[in-house]
Order: C-alpha cells, then sequence, then structure tokens
C-alpha cells in the first residue's frame, strides 16, 4: 500500500507550469490547496524539443538553465510568497503528462493540478489535451483549473448540449 | 540496369506548413535533398514521388481513431498539438506522402535493382506514438514501413541515429520480436526515453537497445558502440532489412542539440550498418536534423558513403566523451 492509499492528503501536490497564464492560475490553485492541506508543491515543467521564453520560441536544450533559471524565480512567484520554502521545481525532458503523472508517481502525491490549457494544445479536441491525459491516467485525485477566458458554467453546459445533439 | 540509388521524395508537394519560428519547416527537405547534387549522386540515383499511405496502411502502426482525428483535425485548419508539434490543412497529406515514402522505398528495393534507397519526407516520425502526435511528428514512417515488413514475416531492424531518443518507434514494437529497435541518443534531452536497460517487451526479450550518450559524444565512439555493441547485436538477430531512422541532428552544428558528429562520422556509421543485411535491403528515411547545411553535408556524404563516392566534406570526429555507455552496454548484453 503506498502512502497515498493509507491517506490520501499526506503526499505533496504536484502541479505543471510553463509560464503561461492557464499554469499561473493552476499554481495559485495548488497553492492554496498546500495550505490547506498543510503538504508541500512540486512544480513539474516538461521540456520539448522546443520552449517559450518571454513569447519566443527557442531550442529547448540550448536554454535549459535559463528555463530552470525562470521556473525557480519567476514562474513560481506564487508558491515562493504563499509557501515560503515548502516547495520545490523539478525540470523533466518529455511529454507533459507523463511528467506529471511520473512525477506524481515518483513522490507519491495527494493531487495533480494542471491548467486546462497551457502553451500548447487545442481546445476543442482531445488531441494534444494535457489535462485530459491527466485525468485518464492519474493514481490520484487530479484537479484541471480552467483558462481564465473560460464563460461561465450556463454557457459551457450550453457549449456541451449542443455538441450532444449534432 | 538501375542506378544503385533510388530517393523518394516530392518536396514540390509539402504542404506542412509549420511557422517561420518552428526549426522543422520546408526548407529542410530541400537542404536533405540538396546533399545528393552536392555529392555528385545525380547520375547515381532514380527519383520517384511518392504515393499517399492509405489510412489502413497508417493504422499498421497506429490507432485507426488516432489516425482519422489527425485527419479530422488538420481539415478543421489544424493548430498546435503540443508545444512542439503542428498540424496544418496539408500536414494530412503530406504526412502520408512522408511514410507512403517508406513504402514505395520497400516496394521499390523488393521488385528492382536498387541496392539502397532513402525516403526523405516531412515532418519526421520516430516520436509518434500509436495514438498521439509529439516531437514534431504525425505519423511514424519508419515504423508504418517497419510494420508492414514484419507483417509478411520478415524481420527487420531499425537504427534509429537520430539525436533524440525515438519512443515512438521504441513503444510500438517493444513487444513485437520481429522488430528490433536500435537507437543512439543523447540524454539527458527530450523525450527523456530510452534508457540502457530497456532491451525489449516480455515476448521480445533482446530486440530494443537504447544506447544514450552524454553531450559532447563524438563519432569515435558512436563507431566504437556500433562495433562493440550494435553491429553484434544485429548480426545474433539476423535481420531481413535494415530501416535507418536517419535523423542529423547529433551534427556538432545542429541548434536543439549537443553531440559533436560530422558528416564523415554518420558516412561511417551507413556504411557498417549496410554491411550487416542482405543486399537491396538497406533504406534511410529522414528523421530530424535542423541545421540545413549540416544537413546537406549530412545528407550528401551518408548516401554517398554508401555508393562508394568520393564525397566527405568533413572529417570524422573524436573526443572519448561518451565511453561508459558503450562500457555498460557491452556489459549488459554480454558482448565480451
Amino acid at each position: 500500500m503506498s502512502a497515498a492509499d493509507s491517506n490520501p492528503t499526506s503526499g505533496p501536490i504536484v502541479v505543471g507550469v510553463d509560464g503561461s497564464t492557464n499554469a499561473h492560475r493552476a499554481l495559485m490553485v495548488a497553492a492554496r490547496l498546500a495550505v490547506a492541506l498543510d503538504v508541500p508543491v512540486i512544480a513539474v515543467h516538461a521540456l520539448g524539443m522546443m520552449t517559450s521564453i518571454d513569447g519566443r520560441r527557442v531550442p529547448a536544450a540550448e536554454h535549459r538553465d535559463e528555463i530552470e533559471t525562470l521556473m525557480h524565480s519567476q514562474w513560481c512567484d506564487v508558491l515562493r510568497e504563499m509557501l515560503g520554502d515548502r516547495w520545490s521545481g523539478e525540470l523533466v525532458d518529455g511529454n507533459p503528462a507523463v511528467a506529471l503523472l511520473g512525477a506524481a508517481a515518483d513522490h507519491d502525491a495527494s493531487f495533480i493540478v494542471v491548467g486546462a490549457r497551457g502553451v500548447g494544445g487545442h481546445p476543442d479536441l482531445m488531441l494534444g489535451s494535457t489535462s485530459h491525459q491527466v485525468i485518464e491516467h492519474a493514481a490520484c485525485p487530479a484537479v484541471v483549473v480552467p483558462p481564465i477566458d473560460r464563460g461561465s458554467a450556463s454557457d459551457a453546459a450550453e457549449a456541451v448540449r449542443r455538441s450532444l445533439v449534432q | 540496369m538501375s542506378p544503385p540509388l533510388l530517393i523518394v521524395a516530392s518536396p514540390g508537394a509539402d504542404e506542412h506548413m509549420t511557422p517561420d519560428w518552428h526549426p522543422e519547416n520546408r526548407a529542410r527537405l530541400d537542404a536533405a535533398l540538396a546533399g545528393i547534387a552536392e555529392a555528385g549522386l545525380a547520375e547515381a540515383a532514380d527519383w520517384l514521388a511518392p504515393r499517399l499511405a492509405t489510412p489502413a496502411e497508417l493504422a499498421m502502426a497506429h490507432d485507426p481513431l488516432y489516425v482519422d482525428a489527425i485527419r479530422r483535425f488538420c481539415e478543421a485548419g489544424g493548430g498546435e498539438l503540443d508545444p512542439d508539434t503542428i498540424a496544418t490543412p496539408g500536414s494530412w497529406d503530406t504526412a502520408r506522402r512522408s511514410a507512403g515514402a517508406v513504402l514505395d522505398a520497400i516496394d521499390a528495393l523488393r521488385t528492382g535493382s536498387y541496392r539502397f534507397a532513402f525516403a526523405a519526407g516531412r515532418p519526421p516520425g520516430h516520436h509518434a506514438i500509436r495514438d498521439r502526435a509529439m516531437g514534431f511528428c504525425l505519423f511514424n514512417n519508419a515504423a508504418v514501413g517497419a510494420a508492414s515488413l514484419a507483417a509478411r514475416g520478415e524481420r527487420v531492424v531499425i537504427f534509429d541515429w537520430d539525436v533524440h531518443h525515438g519512443n515512438g518507434t521504441q513503444d510500438i514494437f517493444y513487444d513485437d520480436p520481429d522488430v528490433f529497435y536500435i537507437s543512439t541518443h543523447e540524454s539527458p534531452l527530450y523525450p527523456g526515453t530510452g534508457r540502457l536497460r530497456e532491451t525489449g517487451g516480455e515476448h521480445a526479450q533482446r530486440t530494443t537497445l537504447n544506447l544514450p550518450f552524454p553531450a559532447g559524444t563524438s563519432g569515435d565512439v558512436y563507431r566504437a558502440a556500433f562495433d562493440e555493441v550494435i553491429a553484434p547485436a544485429i548480426s545474433e538477430f539476423d535481420p531481413d532489412w535494415l530501416i535507418i531512422s536517419a535523423g542529423y541532428d547529433g551534427h556538432r552544428d545542429d541548434p536543439l542539440a549537443g553531440l559533436q558528429l560530422t558528416s564523415a562520422d554518420y558516412a561511417d556509421l551507413a556504411v557498417r550498418a549496410g554491411a550487416l543485411v542482405p543486399e537491396q535491403r538497406t533504406l534511410l528515411v529522414l528523421e530530424g536534423g535542423y541545421s540545413p547545411r549540416a544537413l546537406t553535408r549530412s545528407v550528401g556524404a551518408t548516401l554517398a558513403a554508401l555508393v562508394g563516392a568520393a564525397y566527405r566534406p568533413e572529417p570524422a570526429s573524436s573526443g572519448e566523451i561518451g565511453r561508459p555507455t558503450v562500457v555498460a552496454a557491452r556489459q549488459l548484453w554480454e558482448f565480451a
């Protein structure tokens, strides 16, 4: 039995970060959860072949140190403000969903928190959706944080209703 | 009598329109094919425009639902599939043509008198898994070809010298005893897979061979890895076919990685690998490579070496970094 099985809220919270606005919202949710549960946060950034720095797309391998610095000094500001030193950052090569699920497994996470849409992905298809893959495969509870520009709950309900009757 | 080399490519039909910032762009294919003229191989090669692989052919290596999802995604205008991977309306046909080039090359080698074939398409393929695009790749072109051969009862070695581990190809064939996946790659680097101890699934032990090398590794260590580990492993497997997943992003000038290979190193590897399979059964499939000049020289040097031409624009490299990987692989695979 894993630690998560014996006490589902004892492990850290794993959260995906990529410097995007949505990821920032996910960090805030993760930090609030961490305070409420009195657990640390592990912020995970998956390095692709390319990455975004200040809106520029650049080769990830060439900018690895810069990304690590950004993750610790800027992207995760909200964790430092809300949790002090009760957080850490991990840079992982590969697919974002695999990185999050792997970190959650390695650390017996109590929750995974992920933004509904980061730098990549497509809103209308399952293709490319990190959050969908995390929900599908996570062994612990997963929290998906919607983007700020998503409409109201009633708008969303109407959109789903339309998609079902088409 | 055919010339020794068949080039299967159709750069004029390339409609996979990645944006300007993207390193996997249309200029890559032009740069790769320029190597044939630069190496003086125009007379040594026939050219064939590839057909479109059918959805059923793609489904030899992919989930049919995924194949159809890509079609619909492209028809709907495309977009970003992940932060690295982009599809546009023209990507559906272009990606099918990239896989079709591999199938055409196999057919031509089987029925013609060509000694070698080069399937030069884009997007590349080796990161694409059964049901997902990633790492610039939509369909796994080499895997589609290997699956078509395995379905006919033939044994295939895929030697993937792209600087990135071909996670998709490994995943597709991990438990298939008829396809031997061999990868030399930089580690740590995207996609974070390809560990030495991954050697095949329950029903396919010793049919995956990973050689993860640190940044800075050069050609002397790659040649040692081939002679001391890869060659005996291929001989043990006794293949009918060799598919080289020929990515050239391990070149020292490539912007996406940190190996120190030169075009001459790729030439040396190709000659060594080609000598281990029957005549007319060696096929190269273009994967990565993001420095246009390095791509031109490396493709030219590789193909020239295979057909015995003199083009060798750079000397082989050496440096000894990465040697511990070879030692560890020899021990794990029990090659004295």
